[in-house]
C-alpha cells in the first residue's frame, strides 16, 4: 500500500488528509487535520501534515507522495504536485457522491461552482475579487454579532423572519448589519438574512455551470446547516453535504496524487475541459 | 517543465532601440520646434499622411501601456482620479491624463508639451473624443477630429470612403498651414508603399504561426512588434525591421524552434494583456508550455493577415478603407466571432482566453456572451479572466493563476480524450452583412 497525502492550503484552514491506496485498490482515508493557515503556509502545510500522520498512526517518512491545492499550493516547498482546488474539488465529490453533477464550494475567500461529469471538470465559475460570498463575510458577522462561528449554523436555523442583506459588498452589507440590529432586528433573522444573500450570490454561479435539482455543497461553511437551508430554499435544489466536508479538496487532492504516483494516468491532473 | 518564455532574439534589441530613437525624436521636439509632432490613436490611423509631412506621432496609448509595463501607472492614475476622473472610466485616459500633469514619462525623456496637433481618429471607441479633447486642452495644441463611420456593411459604402477621403483632404490643408509645408504626393505614395511591404511582412510573420510548434507567440510577442508596427510602418526603418523580423522568425521556423521545447497547447487570445503584470501573466502561459498562435489584440492597429494592403496606386482611398473597415475596433462583435473562428479553424488552436479589462468597454462589451458562443454552441475550451491592461488594482494574481491552472489541467484531459465539437460548417460566417 501507498500513502498519498492531500494538503489543501486555503486562505483560512490549511488541511491535511492521508490516504492509502494499493494498485486496482479502493482508497481508504487513513488521517486528517486541520490547522489556522497564517502567514507561511509551507509551516502550516507542514504542521497540518504531521497532526494528519499521527492521526493515521504512521510517520511522516511512510508518505510516498504529496499532493497540494488551495491557494497557497505553490508555497509548499515539499510538494510533490500541485492542483487546483477546482479540479481537486471534482475529484474528491465524485469519490464521496459519485452521481453528483454540480459542485459548490464555498471557502474563506473564494465561491466557487463547478460543473461536473464523471469526476471530471466541465466548466467552474468563481467569484471574482469579492468577499460577500465567502466564509469570510460569515466569520466577520459572527465577529461583530458576538456568536460563536460554529453556532452560526444553529442560530440561522432559528429565524423566523429572516431579514435581506442587499448589499453587494461585504464591507457595506455590515452596515446594514448594523442598521438591522439598530431596529431591533433578532441575531437569528440577521444570520439567516446573511445565509440567504450568500445562496442567492451562488446561485448566480451555479446557474452558469448548469445546476439542475441538486448540488453538492463543500468547504467549511457547509458545516452551518442555516446556509443549507436557504440554498434548498432560494434555488429550490436538493442540498448534500458530504462526510468531512471541509477535506474534500484534500481529499481530491489525494486521490489525483494517487493516480499520479500508481501511474493511473499520464497527465498531472484528471479533469475533463470542455467549457471552462 | 519550463516555467518562463526566455526567447530573446535580435528583433526584440532591434525594437528596444526602435522606441528608444522614437522617444528620442519626441524629446528633440519637445526643446525646440522641429520634428513638428501629432497625438493619434493607433487604432485605424493615417500616419502615412503625417509621415508624408515629416511629423513624427505620439500614441498616447503606447505612452500608457509603456508607463504599465514599467510598473508606473499607478501614479498617474491616482493623479487623474484626484483631478475628478471616475474609478470606471478608461485607465489609458487616466494614466496619460495623469501623466500630462505631473509630467511624467516612460523612459524619463521629455515629450512634446505642446504636439503640433492633436488629431483625433477615432475608430468605435467613442472615449477618444473626450481624452482627445481633454489632450488639446490641456496642451492648448489645435484639435482636428476625423469622423469615422463604424462599419456598418460587409464593405465600406462608396459614400463612407469619399467622407473620410473628404476629411483627410481637409487635414492635409490643415497640416499645410500648421507645418508651413506643402504636401508632397510623391513623400505620400512612398509612405503608403512603404506601409504596404511593412504590412505584407507583418502578415507573413503571423502566418508563420500556422506551423507547429509556432516559432513566436502571436499575443506576447506581437506585442513587442506592435511598436514598431504603429511608429515606424510607413518608413523604410519600419520595412527594413520587419524584413529582418520575418527573417529572424523563418530561420527558427525551419529550425523547428517553438516558444518553447514543447509546445503542448495553442491558443487564441482575445482583448488587451494586463500590462502591469505582463510579464507574471505571460508565465503564468508559459508553465503550460502554451503559445497564443493568434491573438485579435494585434489586429488593434490593423487587420492584415487576412489580405488588406494600403495601395499606393490609391493611397487617399486605402487609407480611408484602412480606417474604416480594417482594425479590429471598427468592426462589430460578430464580425470579430467570425476572425476568431478562423483563426481556431486555420491556425489550429486548442482553446480560446478571453482577458475582459475593467476599464475598456469598447474590447470588453460582449465578451460574456462570447464566451457562451465559443464555449457552448462551438464547443471550444474557453477562459474568462478579468483585470485591466493599466491599472494594476484590478489585477488579483492567485485568483487569476487558479482559473489558467484549473483551464490547463481540463484542456490537457480534453486533448487526451477529444470529444466531438459541435459541427460548424467550415467558413460559415456568423456575422452577414448587407453589401453597401
Amino acid at each position: 500500500m501507498r500513502v498519498i497525502a492531500g494538503i489543501d492550503c486555503g486562505t483560512g484552514f490549511t488541511k491535511a488528509l492521508v490516504i492509502g491506496q494499493s494498485p486496482g485498490g479502493t482508497p481508504h482515508i487513513l488521517g486528517k487535520a486541520r490547522v489556522k493557515s497564517g502567514v507561511n503556509a509551507d509551516a502550516a502545510a507542514e504542521e497540518a501534515l504531521r497532526i494528519a500522520v499521527v492521526s493515521a498512526r504512521l510517520r511522516r517518512e511512510d508518505v510516498d507522495y504529496i499532493a497540494t491545492t488551495g491557494f497557497g499550493r505553490y508555497s509548499v516547498a515539499f510538494r510533490d504536485i500541485q492542483i487546483t482546488e477546482i479540479t481537486s474539488a471534482a475529484r474528491g465529490v465524485h469519490h464521496l457522491l459519485p452521481e453528483a453533477e454540480c459542485v459548490l464550494d464555498v471557502g474563506a475567500q473564494s465561491t466557487r461552482a463547478i460543473g461536473i461529469a464523471g469526476g471530471k471538470v466541465k466548466q467552474f465559475k468563481s467569484n471574482d475579487k469579492c468577499a460577500a460570498g465567502s466564509g469570510m463575510f460569515i466569520a466577520r458577522a459572527a465577529k461583530y454579532l458576538e456568536v460563536p462561528l460554529e453556532t452560526v449554523g444553529e442560530v440561522s436555523l432559528a429565524s423566523r423572519h429572516p431579514q435581506p442583506i442587499s448589499s453587494v459588498c461585504a464591507v457595506l452589507a455590515e452596515s446594514e448589519i448594523i442598521n438591522h440590529v439598530s431596529a431591533g432586528v433578532t441575531v437569528e433573522d440577521i444570520f439567516r438574512g446573511i445565509h440567504e444573500s450568500l445562496a442567492d450570490r451562488a446561485g448566480a454561479l451555479l446557474r452558469r455551470v448548469g445546476m439542475r435539482d441538486r448540488i453538492a455543497l463543500i468547504g467549511g461553511v457547509a458545516l452551518q446547516g442555516g446556509i443549507v437551508k436557504a440554498l434548498e430554499e432560494r434555488l429550490s435544489v436538493k442540498v448534500d453535504v458530504p462526510p468531512d466536508c471541509e477535506y474534500v479538496c484534500a481529499l481530491g487532492a489525494a486521490l489525483l496524487g494517487a493516480q499520479r504516483l500508481l501511474g493511473k494516468a499520464k497527465e498531472t491532473s484528471h479533469a475533463a475541459g470542455v467549457r471552462v | 517543465m519550463a516555467e518562463k518564455s526566455e526567447y530573446r532574439g535580435n528583433i526584440h534589441q532591434r525594437q528596444k532601440q526602435l522606441m528608444l530613437d522614437w522617444y528620442g525624436k519626441l524629446e528633440q521636439a519637445a526643446s525646440g520646434d522641429e520634428p513638428k509632432t501629432c497625438s493619434l490613436m493607433v487604432s485605424g490611423n493615417c500616419v502615412e499622411l503625417l509621415e508624408a509631412f515629416g511629423i513624427v506621432p505620439i500614441y498616447p496609448e503606447v505612452n500608457a501601456l509603456q508607463l504599465a509595463i514599467r510598473h508606473q501607472s499607478l501614479d498617474p492614475i491616482l493623479a487623474a482620479e484626484e483631478m475628478g476622473y471616475a474609478a470606471d472610466n478608461c485607465a489609458y485616459v487616466k494614466a496619460d491624463i495623469g501623466c500630462l500633469l505631473k509630467g511624467i514619462t516612460p523612459t524619463g525623456t521629455r515629450l512634446p508639451e505642446k504636439p503640433t496637433l492633436v488629431l483625433c481618429n477615432f475608430v468605435g471607441c467613442n472615449t477618444y473624443l473626450k481624452w482627445f479633447e481633454h489632450v488639446a486642452k490641456f496642451t492648448g495644441a489645435p484639435l482636428y477630429v476625423i469622423d469615422v463611420p463604424f462599419l456598418r456593411t460587409a464593405e465600406p459604402s462608396k459614400e463612407d470612403v469619399a467622407y473620410v477621403v473628404k476629411q483627410l483632404h481637409e487635414l492635409v490643408a490643415l497640416l499645410e498651414k500648421l507645418t508651413g509645408r506643402k504636401f508632397d504626393p510623391d513623400r505620400f505614395r512612398h509612405a503608403v508603399a512603404c506601409s504596404a511591404r511593412s504590412e505584407e511582412l507583418w502578415s507573413r510573420i503571423k502566418h508563420l504561426a500556422k506551423v507547429t510548434p509556432s516559432p513566436f507567440d502571436a499575443y506576447f510577442d506581437a506585442i513587442t512588434l506592435m511598436g514598431p508596427l504603429y511608429v515606424y510602418r510607413a518608413t523604410q526603418e519600419g520595412v527594413d525591421f520587419f524584413t529582418d523580423a520575418l527573417a529572424e522568425l523563418e530561420a527558427k521556423r525551419s529550425a523547428g524552434e517553438g516558444v518553447y521545447e514543447r509546445e503542448r497547447f495553442r491558443l487564441v487570445m482575445e482583448g488587451p494583456p494586463p500590462y502591469p503584470y505582463f510579464r507574471t501573466f505571460r508565465d503564468m502561459f508559459a508553465k503550460w508550455q502554451a503559445t497564443a498562435v493568434a491573438s485579435t489584440y494585434s489586429t488593434v492597429g490593423g487587420l492584415w493577415e487576412f489580405g488588406f494592403r494600403h495601395d499606393p496606386a490609391e493611397p487617399f482611398e486605402s487609407v480611408a478603407m484602412h480606417m474604416i473597415a480594417q482594425n479590429v475596433t471598427n468592426r462589430n462583435m460578430l464580425q470579430r466571432y467570425d476572425q476568431m473562428q478562423r483563426y481556431l479553424e486555420e491556425w489550429k488552436a486548442d482553446g480560446v482566453i478571453i482577458h475582459f479589462v475593467k476599464s475598456c468597454r469598447l474590447f470588453s462589451a460582449g465578451q460574456g456572451d462570447m464566451r457562451d458562443y465559443f464555449s457552448k454552441q462551438l464547443g471550444v475550451p474557453t477562459l474568462y479572466i478579468e483585470s485591466d491592461l493599466e491599472d494594476p488594482r484590478y489585477f488579483a494574481e492567485a485568483q487569476t493563476r487558479t482559473r489558467i491552472d484549473a483551464f490547463f489541467e481540463a484542456l490537457e484531459h480534453s486533448k487526451a480524450h477529444p470529444q466531438p465539437r459541435p459541427t460548424v460548417a467550415k467558413g460559415t460566417q456568423l456575422c452577414v452583412l448587407p453589401q453597401a
